[in-house]
C-alpha cells in the first residue's frame, strides 16, 4: 500500500508536467485547428533560456521561470503569425501546411539549440530544496510538492480565464465556430496569437520544472511531444479541462506501470491507451465534460 | 544555357569537395611521412561528456609523444570521427578512417556497442584496434585478433571484488540497477550470480536508456530495501540517477565499478560514502598515473576518471608496441602489442595470446570529496 501511494504521488508529480504540455498543445488545436508538431521544442526553450537566465545569470529561479517562459511565448507569436500566412489557403491545406511547417520547424529549433548550446545534459538549478521529506508514508521533496501546485494553479487560473474573462469568451466562440464569432466583431487573428502565446508560454514551464528535476537536453522535445499528444488524444483534441485529467491520468498510469511490470513497458502501456481510446472513444475520455 | 551547365558542373564538382572532402586543401596525409592513427569518440549525444574528455587525452599524449620527436622518426596524426557511442555510426566513421583516410591503426568506441561495430572493419583491412574502456567480455570472445581488450570486464571484475565487498560491507540482501544495453545487463547478470553464490539475496533492475524520471525504480527499490545497491551507468544517467535516489531517502550502501568524474563534480553529496571496485582511481599513487593526473589536470582544469584513462591506456600500449615493432606493417604491430609488459595509468598490463589483458582491481571509496584505495586485488588472468 505504501509503494502504490508513493506510485501515485510519482504519477501525479509527472502527470502535473503532462498537464502543462498538453494544455497549450490541446488550446492551439481547439482554438485554431493547427497541431502544433514543434509544441515540444517550446517546451525544450523555455528549459534552456531558464537555464542561462538562473544557473548563468543567476537570477532567481521564479523570476528565470516567468522571464523565459514570457519569452517563449513571444516567440510564440513570432511563429503564429508565419504560419497566419497559410490562412488564405482552403481548410484542408491550411492543416497540411502548417503541419508539415511545424515538423520542419521543431527539427530547426532542436538542431540550432545542440549546434549552439550543445549536446550536453544539465539541470537547472532551483535553489528549492530537494533533500527527502517523510509526509506520512511517503517521501516527497519540497519541489515536487511544487510542482504539483504550480500545475494545478495554472490550470485553475487558465480555467477561470476561459470561463470568465472578455478574452476566454472569445477564445472559446472562436473554438465553437470561428465564423460566427468573427461576425459578432471577435478579432479571430488576435485570438489565434494570444492562444499561440498562451500555449507556448504554458509548455514552457512545463520544460522549466522537468529541467530543474531532471534534466535539459537539445531533443528533449521529442519525447514532450508524444507525451503531449497522448494526454490531448485521451482527453479529447481541444479540451482543456480533458488535457488536465488526462496528464493526470497519464502519469499515474505510467508510474505504476513502471513500478509493478517495468519501466522499459512504461511508453508501451501510454500509446496502448491511445490506441485503445482512438479505436474505442475517438472524441477522447473527458471530452465531455470541458463542454 | 552553357554558361548555366557549367555553374551546375562547378556546384556538383563543389558538393563533391565539401562532402568527400577531397579537395586540396583536406587532402590525406601521405603514409610514408606520418603516422596515422584512427580515433572513434563520442562526440555528439548524451555521452559526449565522457567523449570530449577522452578525446583531450588522447590528443594530450599524442602531443607528448611528438613534441618529443615522434615514433619512428615520424610525427602522429590523428584522424578524428564522432561513432555517438552508437553501431552504425562508429562502423560508418571506422570504414571511411581505414579507407579515405588510410590509418594505420585504431582506438575507440567507447560504449560496446559502439566498438562492436567496429570489429568485423578491423578483421577485414586487418588493423589492429585497441580499446582499454568496452566492458563487454563478448566483444573479447569473438576471437577477433585484431581486437586487444584489456580493460577488467565485468565477470573479471565480479570475480575480483564481490567475496571482499560481501565481506567488508557485511552484504546480505542486494539489488541492480543498470541501463538496459548489453554491457550493462551483463553487469547485472554477473553480479547478480556471484552475489547469490555467497547467499546475498538479490533482485536486478533496469531502465532504458534515456530515462529521465526514476522515481517508479526507485520506490520499487526502497520497498525491497535491499542493503546495499550495485549501479552500472554512464556519467549522465548517473547524476541524474544518485540525485533522484539521494530524494527518494535511500539510506542503504551504494556501489558501482567506476566513479566518473562528472559524478564527483555534480553529485558530490549524492555519492558521499560510495564504494567502487574501481578498474581506474584518481589517487593511485603510481609515477604513470600521477603524471597523467596532472597533465590532464593543466590541460583540462578536471580530473580523469576511467574512461579517459583507458583511452590514454590505449594510446600508451599502441606507441610502445609501435615502437617495439619498428615499424607499422600490422602484422608486425600485432606481434609487438601481444609482447606488451608495462605500467599503465590504472596498473601492469600483459596480454594473452587471445589480446586480452587486465590489471588490478581496486576496491575503494568516496568521502569527503575524495576517493581513496582500501584494498588492491590482483589481477589473476580473465
Amino acid at each position: 500500500m505504501v509503494e502504490l501511494s508513493q506510485q501515485i504521488f510519482n504519477g501525479l508529480v509527472i502527470g502535473s508536467v503532462y498537464i502543462l504540455m498538453a494544455g497549450g498543445l490541446t488550446i492551439i488545436f481547439g482554438v485554431m485547428n493547427i497541431v502544433n508538431f514543434a509544441h515540444g521544442e517550446f517546451y525544450m526553450l523555455g528549459a534552456y533560456l531558464a537555464y542561462v537566465l538562473i544557473n548563468v545569470l543567476n537570477l532567481n529561479f521564479f523570476a528565470g521561470l516567468l522571464m523565459a517562459s514570457v519569452l517563449v511565448g513571444l516567440i510564440g507569436i513570432i511563429v503564429e503569425r508565419i504560419l497566419d500566412h497559410f490562412g488564405d489557403r482552403g481548410e484542408t491545406e491550411y492543416v497540411y501546411y502548417t503541419i508539415l511547417a511545424t515538423v520542419g520547424l521543431s527539427m530547426i529549433i532542436a538542431n540550432t539549440v545542440n549546434v549552439v548550446a550543445g549536446p550536453s545534459q544539465h539541470q537547472i538549478i532551483s535553489g528549492i530544496a530537494t533533500d527527502p521529506i517523510m509526509v506520512g508514508p511517503i517521501i516527497v521533496t519540497q519541489f515536487k510538492i511544487l510542482v504539483i501546485v504550480m500545475a494545478f494553479s495554472i490550470s485553475a487560473i487558465f480555467g477561470l480565464f476561459l470561463k470568465y474573462s472578455r478574452y476566454g469568451k472569445a477564445m472559446r466562440a472562436t473554438f465553437e465556430n470561428k465564423e460566427a464569432a468573427a461576425s459578432v466583431g471577435i478579432k479571430v487573428s488576435t485570438i489565434n496569437m494570444v492562444t499561440f502565446a498562451i500555449g507556448s508560454f504554458l509548455v514552457s514551464i512545463g520544460g522549466i520544472l522537468v529541467g530543474s528535476m531532471f534534466n535539459i537536453y537539445p531533443f528533449m522535445g521529442i519525447t514532450a511531444n508524444l507525451k503531449a499528444f497522448a494526454v490531448v488524444i485521451l482527453g479529447g483534441l481541444g479540451s482543456f479541462g480533458g488535457a488536465v485529467l488526462g496528464g493526470i491520468m497519464l502519469g499515474v498510469i505510467e508510474s505504476i506501470t513502471a513500478g509493478y511490470l517495468n519501466v522499459g513497458y512504461k511508453d508501451a502501456v501510454s500509446f496502448i491507451l491511445i490506441i485503445l481510446v482512438l479505436m474505442f472513444k475517438p472524441s477522447g475520455l473527458f471530452n465531455k465534460i470541458s463542454k | 544555357m552553357k554558361k548555366k551547365s557549367i555553374a551546375y558542373l562547378l556546384l556538383v564538382c563543389f558538393m563533391f569537395v565539401t562532402l568527400y572532402g577531397c579537395g586540396p586543401s583536406n587532402g590525406t596525409a601521405d603514409a610514408s611521412d606520418k603516422i596515422l592513427i584512427g580515433v572513434i569518440e563520442p562526440l555528439s549525444g548524451p555521452e559526449s561528456y565522457d567523449g570530449l574528455r577522452m578525446l583531450e587525452a588522447v590528443k594530450m599524449i599524442t602531443e607528448q609523444v611528438n613534441a618529443d620527436g615522434g615514433l619512428l622518426g615520424k610525427q602522429i596524426e590523428l584522424k578524428i570521427e564522432d561513432g555517438a557511442a552508437k553501431t552504425a555510426e562508429s562502423a560508418s566513421a571506422a570504414e571511411k578512417l581505414v579507407t579515405k583516410d588510410k590509418v594505420q591503426a585504431l582506438i575507440g568506441a567507447y560504449a560496446s556497442t559502439a566498438t562492436a561495430g567496429l570489429l568485423p572493419i578491423v578483421a577485414k583491412y586487418e588493423i589492429p584496434l585497441v580499446n582499454g574502456v568496452s566492458q563487454d567480455e563478448k566483444l573479447a570472445l569473438q576471437g577477433n585478433k585484431w581486437y586487444f581488450s584489456f580493460t577488467l570486464m565485468n565477470s573479471t571484475i565480479a570475480k575480483m571484488a564481490i567475496p571482499e565487498l560481501v565481506k567488508s560491507l557485511n552484504i546480505k540482501k542486494a539489488a541492480t540497477v543498470v541501463i538496459n544495453s548489453d554491457a550493462e545487463i551483463e553487469y547485472s547478470d554477473v553480479y547478480a550470480k556471484g552475489l547469490s553464490a555467497l547467499g546475498v539475496e538479490v533482485s536486478q533492475n533496469s531502465f532504458p536508456e534515456g530515462t529521465q524520471d526514476f522515481s517508479s525504480i526507485l520506490t520499487k527499490i526502497k520497498e525491497e530495501a535491499p542493503d546495499t545497491l550495485f549501479i552500472n551507468m554512464g556519467s549522465n544517467e548517473g547524476v541524474n540517477f544518485l540525485k533522484q535516489l539521494y530524494q527518494s531517502g535511500y539510506k542503504g550502501k551504494l556501489v558501482a565499478s567506476d566513479l566518473y568524474q562528472q559524478w564527483a563534480d555534480e553529485a558530490t553529496k549524492e555519492i558521499d560514502g560510495m564504494y567502487f571496485a574501481a578498474r581506474y582511481v584518481l589517487t593511485q599513487d603510481t609515477p604513470v598515473n600521477k603524471k597523467f593526473a596532472e597533465d590532464f589536470k593543466a590541460r583540462t582544469g578536471k580530473y580523469p576518471d576511467d574512461s579517459v584513462a583507458g583511452d590514454y591506456d590505449s594510446m600508451l600500449v599502441l606507441f610502445d608496441a609501435i615502437k617495439r615493432a619498428g615499424t607499422m606493417e600490422p602484422q608486425a604491430l600485432r606481434e609487438a602489442i601481444l609482447k606488451t609488459d608495462m605500467d599503465i595509468t590504472r596498473g601492469h598490463i600483459k596480454f594473452d595470446a587471445n589480446g586480452r589483458g587486465g590489471f588490478d582491481c581496486k576496491i575503494s571509496q568516496f568521502k569527503n570529496g575524495n576517493i581513496a584505495i582500501i584494498k588492491t586485488i590482483p589481477f589473476t588472468g580473465v
